[in-house]
Formats: structure tokens, C-alpha cells, sequence
């Protein structure tokens, strides 16, 4: 492990799908899938784990953040 | 405790995967529900190939789910402030692979599976609430 991370989840049963350094890259990602029509706002979160592994806390993509869709599903 | 290998200690990169059988005396593993009754659907992955390919899944991984060694993992990995978390004893000698995955949180099992095999381990679901 050694190092924090930030990894974007399925909400539900949390089957992960990316792994990030940063906060700002796990929320961009899953940007992206919604813009892109992958995923649906609130389809997927981030779990940010500390240097030893362990779950610190779960967020969504804020509102505020949620981009609107462009692509086609 | 665990008894599958991890990369670290066969000195591989950490992003290795070492995919094995259950161990000789079983496994126990433990994973999210959508709701308190467990159908295959909790162990069905999700993604298809141009889906994994776009989100950036590895091929490898499009075939499996995530689970925990222990309950408090499961519990802490959820957003939900309850959740629902079912207890598996994967039974050896079946074509059930798993593998530690600890770069996306300690405890945690990537498990390869037919759902109906999964469904059919599951010994105990328990409602759960979050703590801070």
C-alpha cells in the first residue's frame, strides 16, 4: 500500500473501477463517464484510503459537479 | 486470517495479481448488498467489454467483484449510513479464483465466480450502520 488514494466505486456494492492520487482526479473521472453517458450521477463514489490501506470516507460527486451528459450511452 | 499470497511477498510490483483457488480450508469473504436479501444479481459484475475498455477497467478485472476479509471493511467501504453486508464461506475445490488486491484498500478480494456459486456460499447477512 504507502501511499494514500483515491478509488472510484460502484455505489452499491462498491466493486471498484480506477485508482487516483488525487481527489480531483477520482471526481474528474467519474465526470467523464457521466459526460460521456457511461455511468448516471450517483452511479458511482469515491472510497480515499490513507497510507495504510484503510478506508478513511466515501463521498459522491457533488451536485454541484455533476456535468451534463454529452455522449451517447 | 488470510492465507492468499500477496504480490509484496513474492516481490512482485504491487499492481500484481496472483489469481489462486480458495485455500484448502476455505475462505471466508464478505461484500455490500443493494438490499437485506441477497439475489445473484449483488454478485453479477456489471461491466461490459467496451464499458470496462472506456472507464478504463483492465480485461482482467471486467469478471470480478470486490469483497473484504473483514466485515468492518465492507461496512466502511459503503456511502450508505446503513448497509447490508452478507458473510461467504467460499468453499476449496470449486472454480471459484481470488485474489488479494490490497492497492484498493486493505482486506480487499477480487473474487472471479458464478453468481449462483456466490449466492450459494452466503452463510449470514447483517444490517449494518456506519459509524463516524
Amino acid at each position: 500500500m504507502g501511499v494514500s488514494a483515491f478509488i472510484v466505486q460502484e455505489s452499491i456494492h462498491a466493486d471498484w473501477v480506477s485508482r487516483h492520487e488525487t481527489r480531483e482526479d477520482a471526481i474528474a473521472a467519474i465526470q467523464e463517464m457521466i459526460r460521456e453517458g457511461l455511468a448516471e450521477p450517483g452511479e458511482f463514489n469515491v472510497r480515499e484510503i490513507d497510507d495504510g490501506g484503510d478506508t478513511v470516507r466515501v463521498f459522491g460527486v457533488p451536485d454541484a459537479e455533476v456535468p451534463a451528459k454529452t455522449g451517447v450511452a | 486470517m488470510t492465507q492468499l499470497p500477496s504480490p509484496d511477498a513474492h516481490g512482485l510490483a504491487e499492481t500484481a495479481t496472483i489469481a489462486v483457488p480458495v485455500p484448502p480450508d476455505g475462505l471466508t469473504l464478505y461484500r455490500l448488498l443493494e438490499h437485506q436479501t441477497p439475489s445473484e444479481h449483488d454478485f453479477e459484475p456489471k461491466l461490459s467489454r467496451n464499458q470496462a475498455k472506456l472507464r478504463g477497467v483492465p480485461e482482467l478485472f471486467r469478471g470480478s467483484i470486490s469483497h473484504w476479509l473483514e466485515r468492518t471493511q465492507a461496512v466502511r467501504a459503503s456511502e450508505r449510513s446503513i448497509c447490508f453486508v452478507v458473510q461467504l464461506e467460499l468453499p476449496p475445490d470449486s472454480l471459484l479464483r481470488v485474489a488479494m488486491t490490497e492497492q484498493l484498500g486493505r482486506g480487499h478480494v477480487d473474487v472471479w465466480a458464478h453468481p449462483q456459486e456466490l449466492l450459494g456460499a452466503v452463510v449470514d447477512v447483517v444490517r449494518d450502520r456506519k459509524r463516524p
